[in-house]
């Protein structure tokens, strides 16, 4: 073997040893959270998904509130990102030549580039301190910018990708610019749109840091109103595997599952739809 | 001009837009007014110097300097960016050029999975898993041996640290260090790379040219991803230490810009001054993620005319 060819094995065993080292890791994540949550889990019973949280070494009790408040942020928020992002997306594309649509485009994929911890500092500022309280209305904004950016790209492809002559048979039949839109258009696209909206949803599931200054953390009652103080998830995991009990870490564990399951089964349902759209 | 029939559609949708614009003029406007009084005060000096002396008394008595975290943000976000790069590459060129196609579509979901797995969960198994295996496994051993070089110089204590930050960074940035390099991957003309075999190019020498092909792409990839980990928040805040420390030394515990404000903002607005010096560093952090957003996206835009798709 002359050195072009030993260079070239060794070459390729490199590739798929730092291929396989690039994706190891998050398989060690989720084998962690699935053996650690399942044994919490499993421990706590039902209860786990019913219950407040326990008191400093004091058993495990439940994420009830923290799930409820998870679950309610991102519906609360899914109402005000997704209309937005779906109107301002349709604006872009159907202005192409406008300044502004240009600019509503280039802006809303900005807004990808803003920290999350700052989209939660400035709804702080605008709507936290005015107000003078923590409050799901306050999470729920800072959510749906942070959603903002996805939506609208999943959605702005989606109408793009809608053959021209749709559009031409609709104005052929004398059909007003909205109803072609929203009539022809957007069912057509529904599926990317769908898409959009389940990745945008899936996206906020998870979030923390626009979460930290916004929502008070009150983990033992279920948010009720909008302007209640709320909880989530994920705030629970990170203030609990910062506490130094054990039995709040496995409370982390625990909520890591279901907060992990819950974002699985949405990409496993986005997956389905992109599959159908792309293939 | 908007043609006359469509004037109505357009207004209506205009407000929704609008909505979009008002965020960044309040972004800017609360950034600019909130800083304001802390780069007022402190000048130049609240980026070149490591003090963090709150106070209840009164304004007099604060003084704040974030050195620190810049380097701290600095360093994990370079450790990131060069642990990610080849890891990404050799992805791309693995899953483009080397897996059969069943395999290739395991590995793309595993990447989509990684891209959008919730940062709390890396954060938990970093803190909680990570740590411990790096700390026994790969710092002690370092320190133990090789404590004359300077970044292996102290004693990893509990392992949180510029190092299992960076790490863990680095894998939270892989798929998107990932994509970029990808897209620009598969712009290169067909012809290039059938010319490059057909002149009996070896794998590795066609992987250098694919390489040098895509050289913007891949300085975009480092740029994007150093913005990306730069940004970051509450992963890094659980395992990066949380200490005002400058130190050549990767085990020792750091803050970032980013972790800094997580950890202290709730309780900022008890001192004088401590919210304004905040939102100065997140200005920082925002000025240095358009920068390389912004060049990232001219790099790829060059991609783009140099293979015209």
């Amino acid at each position: 073997m002359d050195v072009r060819e030993v260079k070239e094995r060794v070459f390729l065993v490199l590739v798929v040893i730092l291929s396989i080292a690039a994706v190891l890791p998050v398989f060690h994540v989720f084998l962690s959270v699935i053996w650690n949550g399942f044994g919490v889990i499993m421990e706590a019973g039902p209860n786990f998904l019913l219950d407040v949280p326990p008191a400093p070494n004091a058993g495990l009790g439940g994420i009830a509130p923290s799930l409820a408040g998870t679950l309610l942020l991102a519906v609360l928020s899914s109402l005000l990102g997704i209309p937005l992002s779906l109107f301002a997306a349709i604006f872009a594309v159907e202005f192409p030549d406008n300044p502004l649509a240009k600019m509503v485009r280039v802006l809303s994929k900005a807004l990808l580039e803003i920290p999350s911890v700052v989209v939660g500092m400035l709804v702080y500022a605008i709507l936290v301190v005015p107000m003078g309280r923590f409050s799901m209305l306050a999470g729920s904004l800072a959510l749906a910018i942070m959603m903002i950016p996805y939506v609208t790209t999943y959605v702005e492809q989606a109408l793009e990708g809608v053959p021209f002559t749709y559009r031409e048979a609709g104005f052929a039949l004398g059909l007003s610019r909205p109803k072609v839109v929203f009539e022809i258009m957007v069912g057509i696209a529904r599926r990317g749109i769908l898409t959009g909206m389940l990745i945008g949803f899936a996206k906020v599931l998870g979030e923390t840091a626009p979460l930290l200054f916004t929502l008070g953390r009150d983990r033992y009652n279920i948010p009720l109103g909008p302007l209640d103080y709320g909880d989530s998830i994920s705030l629970l995991i990170f203030d609990y595997a910062q506490t130094p009990y054990a039995n709040m870490h496995q409370v982390a564990w625990g909520a890591a599952l279901v907060l992990t399951v819950m974002f699985l089964i949405i990409f496993l349902i986005s997956r389905k739809f992109t599959e159908e759209v792309f293939l | 001009m908007i043609p006359k029939v469509d004037r109505g559609f357009f207004l209506t949708l205009l407000p929704f837009a609008a909505v979009i614009f008002a965020l960044f003029a309040l972004l800017a406007y609360v950034l600019a007014y909130e800083s304001w009084p802390a780069l007022e005060r402190f000048g130049i000096s609240l980026f070149t110097e490591n003090v963090w002396k709150p106070s209840e008394r009164g304004v007099e008595f604060v003084k704040y300097g974030l050195l620190a975290p810049l380097y701290g943000t600095l360093v994990t976000s370079l450790i990131a960016a060069a642990v990610a790069l080849p890891l990404s590459v050799a992805t791309v060129f693995f899953m483009e050029e080397m897996a059969p196609y069943r395999i290739k579509e395991f590995f793309s979901s595993v990447i989509d999975l990684m891209a959008g797995l919730p940062t709390i969960i890396y954060g938990l198994w970093g803190l909680e898993v990570m740590v411990p295996i790096l700390r026994s496994w790969v710092m002690s051993p370092l320190h133990e041996h090789l404590d004359f070089i300077p970044p292996f110089a102290c004693d990893p204590l509990s392992g949180a640290s510029f190092l299992a930050a960076g790490l863990l960074l680095a894998v939270m940035i892989i798929p998107f260090m990932h994509g970029v390099i990808k897209e620009a991957y598969r712009q290169v003309p067909r012809t290039y790379r059938e010319a490059a075999l057909s002149l009996g190019a070896t794998r590795y020498e066609y992987f250098r040219i694919m390489v040098s092909l895509i050289r913007p792409a891949i300085i975009a990839a480092v740029l994007l991803g150093l913005g990306r980990a730069a940004s970051e928040t509450v992963a890094v805040a659980l395992v990066v230490g949380n200490a005002f420390n400058i130190s050549p030394c990767l085990f020792a515990p750091g803050y970032t810009i980013s972790s800094l404000i997580a950890n202290q903002f709730t309780e900022a607005s008890f001192f004088p001054l401590m919210e304004n010096v905040m939102f100065a560093g997140s200005l920082v952090l925002l000025a240095l993620g358009m920068l390389f957003s912004g060049i990232g996206v001219v790099m790829m835009r060059r991609v783009r005319e140099l293979y015209g798709r």
